[in-house]
């Protein structure tokens, strides 16, 4: 334990700098954690198996936008640009780009000689193909995300334009996260027959996905890139976290995401140990602004003063985890340093509520019970017991993880709700957009919040991030969410193995190595 | 013989029938799917085309009836979660690792009740029934997803024998078949002790004995294959069960079985998977029943099928 | 649902020993048994009255503390702070009045079915036959599962279903002996002189009957009590903060190589009841071993 403290304890003290060159650095590949890679020097070749803790329904890129399928995506194909897993945007596909200077309209010179899996050259008319093969289609998940598009056309044999309906200044991230496929071949196979042979430009080609175990990917020798280091390469689809953690240990997985809970257990473990990794996460209570007492605005700003972050962070999460009061990690553009988090005042707390005159009127509180992290129970009774410490009625639901998520994206929250959120394209216009801005999770549907969101997408560098600050100050004013505190990711990890885990989570496989011994 | 087989067959349809309906009602409780399958930017017009395309805009009684010829035909509708495959294949898929692990389970579980239930009645020992028994009780206290956790810790991440997850071949078997197995053990032993304690006042025995036959053989080939007639009937009908039950275990070790598929569906709200999941069950259980109906008319021709 | 063949009748050895009187052998185990599963629920309902009894209230300054060690909290804490005897004890309410209406709906259904088909025979022998291998093929887990997914998982959604689909030993049992008695002159003779069948089911079957139903609805408490865990597993029971026994061990389970306690002391709770009932009931298995056959 107190090996890991102080670990951790480097690793926040570190946190200011880190936040800063994340956000600004463009080229600095394995440096994000403090406490990264293991011992031993990396050596080309061997394989690696890499557990992850839900299979996606579909492992398509133009078909499906989801968080476990990016680390297929990442691996089999290759977007414009690319997050590295710093966070940081560098050139893909793209060699270099230009954007006018109200930010819609956006030129990609694309690289030459990139191949296809499959041995056929990557043409500026396969990228036209897959963003409007997106953006053509009825149930791409995808969709949404570059729905600003108004036009995407081939300047010349090398050069692609995006013109979009509103200036969009995140744009860049946002096309690092649509893998390109061949139009030759996504038309020959169509959706069905894709997901089981896709050929991409990345530097892993697919070998095989057996639905509900692994999905199986080896080097691409003609890759136009830096090659990755493991020849082969299987993503592992391992549900239960009990299962992630003794595969580990058994050497039966290489890498996985644990609990924060279990971190103790590794402890003396002789196949693995425990990378602690920034991530890209923060932990937040989603309020229902217009349900019951929740209507009452003095009621709602008791509860980020009622929950003891700290204390739940500590006997909880065995430390993974740092308080926020704004609803993006340090490491995502929308991040401001310095922003204060709430404090423990139950006192205060509590006057609130005298103040707003709550009558004892139930109050619920949902979670996943089954299907996210395994502590989330736990943390869930533990906000709940703080808030009735303080005065409220709070009525626990737990329901499992995709039924939470369909009541969220349904708008159908009746009360209070833990939620997470981690924008992989990390930028904060997401999460602004979902939690603020009209999206599913904004209950308020304040108009001043529609405007400072397209504000900030028109507006780049220190002005967007002052409009990100006027936004979270809204939010603490006005407590449409409650900011908890950002996630340290916990992987367990086979010690032959040499990686940094990524801010958001996803494996980068081309960055994975084996050690010697 | 063949009107019981007839009539056996005819309510083996009507189950079928029943099952059907009742996965048809519960398809149709959670509402139109559309909703679930379009991305959040969709229109109502959208919403509307997609359902009126499942089908799902036509009176009850309509869909009801498309639903039926489209079993039929074989057709059991498209996931909704990811339309370009179809429900039933997301199921066949997935069938053989369950069927793998429900069958390994009911052989090793019957073999091991089948050893503990012989050695009981050659050796005539109070003791080692009561051990048998007790241990078995004590395995059968203790929930299955945690005695499962508990042989991980000490096959895979302490001694390192076994895969602790997967399906990747006989190794990676050893720890949910051992889970299974010894839930069922004292079921099975409690059952074949009986029957060998009922058959050892039959007329048959008393002629083996008669006969000058060890007690010890006669035990194994005089008692033994009586025994299994009961045991075989109780396992068919727990069939259901045994499947339900390796939903648990599927989870706790990874398994991609029908079980983990059906989860997955249900949280996903992929009904037409979860129907056709229901379906198959229902059908393997009602044909592994006849089965076994006629299997025990066939080795114990004592038995009169009414 | 395969609970009256569970408990075999303790028989004879080998034909060469003098068979013994039945159930003798038995007795004294009976009689643990009972007295082990009485005794866990007084102790249950005496926690309920100790002062320090509090099941919600968390500490998260006193997580996980070992049995045996702080007098306020005998049996330790959870992962919350909060105090384990209680929980236990609040639990085991929880956990037994459900198994015991989850019971109580199976047996009187199975036994209504049950009487029915054996007294009255003909179609509505072979429409109950048909409802009990429905039951019998649609797993009930995964039938839980589906309803949990449109209504949400609650204790009474749990009841209804596991209740709804176990009756069938009950009604194999019942309908064996209505079978068994109705052509039997204590039987048909009131029928002659012009009762009805209800009241002939009632007051000269039924009593036969019921009995036999206890003792099945013991023999089963232990695998409903089983069953709710493999729920509380998969998400779909009691939902916390409200504790059960199934609940217990899972929470505890996460903690297995941190604080073992807790998860073995909810596990020897279920042991005891489990166990419990399996020895009383032994006893009194014997006419319930035979009749293997599926109603038809």
């Amino acid at each position: 334990m107190s090996t890991k403290t102080t670990q951790l304890k480097r690793l926040l003290s570190a946190g200011a700098a880190f936040t800063l060159s994340a956000a600004l650095l463009t080229s600095c590949m394995g440096s994000a954690g403090e406490t990264g890679s293991t011992g031993g020097d990396a050596v080309t070749g061997g394989a690696a198996t890499l557990a992850l803790p839900a299979e996606p329904g579909n492992i398509d890129p133009i078909m499906m936008r989801s968080l476990s399928a990016w680390n297929m995506y990442y691996a089999v194909f290759d977007g414009l640009t690319r997050i590295q897993s710093d966070g940081s945007v560098v050139p893909g596909l793209a060699e270099e780009w230009t954007a006018n200077d109200t930010n819609d309209v956006w030129e990609f010179k694309i690289r030459d000689g990139v191949k296809f899996h499959d041995g056929t050259d990557l043409k500026v008319s396969d990228i036209v193909y897959t963003y409007n093969k997106i953006l053509s289609s009825d149930t791409s998940t995808n969709r949404v995300a570059i729905a600003m598009i108004e036009t995407v056309e081939a300047i010349d044999e090398r050069t692609v334009r995006f013109t979009l309906k509103n200036p969009f200044s995140p744009w860049l991230n946002q096309v690092a996260t649509i893998g390109i496929v061949s139009e030759a071949d996504y038309e020959a196979k169509g959706p069905e027959a894709f997901p089981d042979a896709p050929v991409g430009t990345g530097p892993y080609e697919f070998v095989a996905w057996n639905h509900g175990v692994d999905y199986r990917v080896k080097k691409f020798d003609a890759y136009w890139g830096e090659p990755g280091e493991l020849d082969e390469v299987t993503f592992s689809f391992v549900g239960a976290a009990d299962a992630r953690v003794t595969g580990v240990e058994s050497a039966s997985l290489d890498a996985a995401l644990i609990p924060a809970s279990q971190v103790p257990v590794l402890e003396g473990s002789a196949n693995a140990n425990v990378i602690d990794a920034a991530s890209n996460k923060v932990a937040l209570i989603g309020v229902n602004t217009t349900a019951g007492a929740l209507q009452n605005a003095d009621l709602r700003r008791a509860i980020p003063l009622a929950i003891n972050r700290q204390q739940i962070i500590d006997t909880l999460l065995a430390g993974f985890g740092t308080p926020t009061g704004q609803p993006v990690a340090a490491g995502v553009t929308g991040y401001v340093d310095d922003y204060a988090v709430p404090e423990y005042d139950p006192e205060k707390a509590r006057k609130l509520i005298e103040k707003s005159g709550y009558n004892g009127e139930e109050i619920t509180f949902q979670y996943a019970s089954t299907g996210g992290d395994p502590t989330d129970p736990e943390v869930a009774q533990a906000i709940a017991g703080n808030l009735q410490e303080v005065g409220l009625n709070i009525k626990l639901v737990g329901a499992e993880q995709e039924s939470q998520s369909l009541s969220i994206a349904n708008h159908q929250i009746t009360g209070l709700y833990l939620n997470f959120w981690s924008p992989s394209s990390m930028d904060g216009d997401v999460v602004v957009s979902q939690l603020l801005a009209g999206g599913p999770e904004d209950y308020a549907r304040d108009p001043e919040m529609a405007q400072a969101y397209l504000d900030q997408q028109a507006a780049s560098g220190d002005a967007r991030t002052e409009i990100f600050k006027k936004i979270w100050e809204w939010n603490t004013e006005n407590v449409s969410n409650v900011p908890l505190w950002q996630i340290t990711n916990a992987f367990a990890s086979s010690k032959t193995l040499s990686w940094t885990p990524a801010v958001d989570g996803i494996y980068r496989a081309a960055e994975i190595a084996r050690t010697e011994g | 013989m063949a009107s019981y087989l007839l009539r056996r067959i005819l309510q083996a349809f009507a189950t079928l029938f029943i099952a059907v309906t009742i996965a048809f009602m519960l398809g149709r409780a959670t509402g139109k799917p559309a909703a679930l399958i379009l991305t959040e930017g969709a229109t109502e017009q959208q919403i509307h085309d997609l359902n009126g395309r499942l089908g799902f805009n036509d009176p009850l009684g309509v869909q009801y009836l498309h639903y039926l010829t489209g079993l039929l035909r074989g057709d059991f509708g498209v996931s909704y979660r990811n339309p370009s495959q179809s429900a039933i294949d997301i199921i066949l898929d997935r069938l053989p690792a369950t069927m793998t692990l429900a069958i390994s389970s009911f052989v090793i579980g019957l073999l091991l009740a089948v050893i503990a239930a012989v050695l009981i009645h050659i050796t005539g020992s109070h003791a080692l029934r009561a051990l048998f028994v007790w241990s078995g009780s004590l395995r059968q206290s203790v929930p299955d997803f945690f005695f499962g956790v508990v042989l991980v810790l000490i096959f895979s991440v302490g001694l390192g024998w076994f895969p602790s997850l997967g399906y990747s071949g006989s190794a990676s078997l050893v720890l949910p078949v051992a889970t299974i197995a010894t839930a069922q053990f004292v079921l099975y032993v409690r059952l074949l002790d009986s029957a060998l304690s009922e058959q050892t006042t039959a007329d048959y025995v008393r002629t083996a004995y008669a006969r000058g036959k060890r007690h010890s053989l006669v035990v194994v080939t005089e008692m033994l294959p009586n025994a299994f007639l009961p045991v075989l009937t109780v396992a068919g009908l727990n069939l259901a069960g045994l499947l339900g039950g390796t939903i648990i275990i599927e989870q706790v070790f990874s398994w991609p079985g029908v079980g983990s598929a059906l989860i997955g569906a249900v949280s996903q709200r992929d009904f037409a998977v979860v129907q056709a999941g229901l379906l198959v069950v229902a059908l393997i259980f009602v044909v592994v029943n006849v089965a076994v109906d006629l299997l025990y008319s066939i080795i114990d021709p004592r038995v009169k099928l009414s | 649902m395969t609970h009256t063949v569970t408990l075999a009748q303790l028989g004879p050895e080998t034909p060469r020993k003098r068979r013994r009187r039945p159930g003798s052998g038995n007795r004294l185990l009976s009689y643990l048994g009972g007295g082990v599963v009485v005794a866990t629920v007084l102790a249950i309902i005496a926690v309920h009255f100790w002062p320090g009894f509090d099941p919600y209230t968390q500490d998260l300054s006193a997580v996980r503390l070992n049995p045996f060690v702080d007098a306020a909290h005998p049996l330790g804490t959870d992962s919350v702070g909060r105090d384990l005897l209680s929980r236990l004890a609040a639990g085991g309410k929880t956990t037994l009045w459900i198994t015991a209406a989850i019971v109580g709906i199976n047996m009187v259904v199975g036994t209504l079915l049950g009487l029915l088909a054996g007294f009255f025979g003909g179609w509505l022998d072979n429409v109950i036959a048909l409802l009990t291998d429905v039951s019998l093929a649609l797993p009930a887990v995964l039938l839980l599962i589906a309803l949990s997914a449109i209504f949400g998982p609650s204790a009474l959604l749990m009841i209804l279903t596991l209740g709804l689909t176990h009756w069938m030993s009950f009604a194999r049992v019942a309908r064996a002996t209505a079978l068994s008695l109705r052509n039997r002159d204590f039987v048909l003779a009131p029928q002659i002189l012009g009762a009805s069948s209800s009241r002939v089911i009632r007051t000269h079957i039924l009593p036969h009957v019921v009995p036999q139903m206890f003792i099945i609805a013991v023999t089963s408490i232990g695998l409903v009590i089983l069953l709710q865990a493999g729920l509380d597993y998969l998400g779909l029971g009691i939902q916390p903060p409200e504790p059960t026994w199934g609940g217990l061990v899972l929470e505890g389970q996460k903690y297995l190589r941190l604080s073992p306690w807790q998860v073995v002391i909810p596990g020897i709770a279920i042991f005891l009841i489990v166990g419990g009932t399996q020895f009383f009931s032994q006893r009194f298995t014997a006419e319930n071993t035979q009749p293997l056959r599926k109603v038809r």
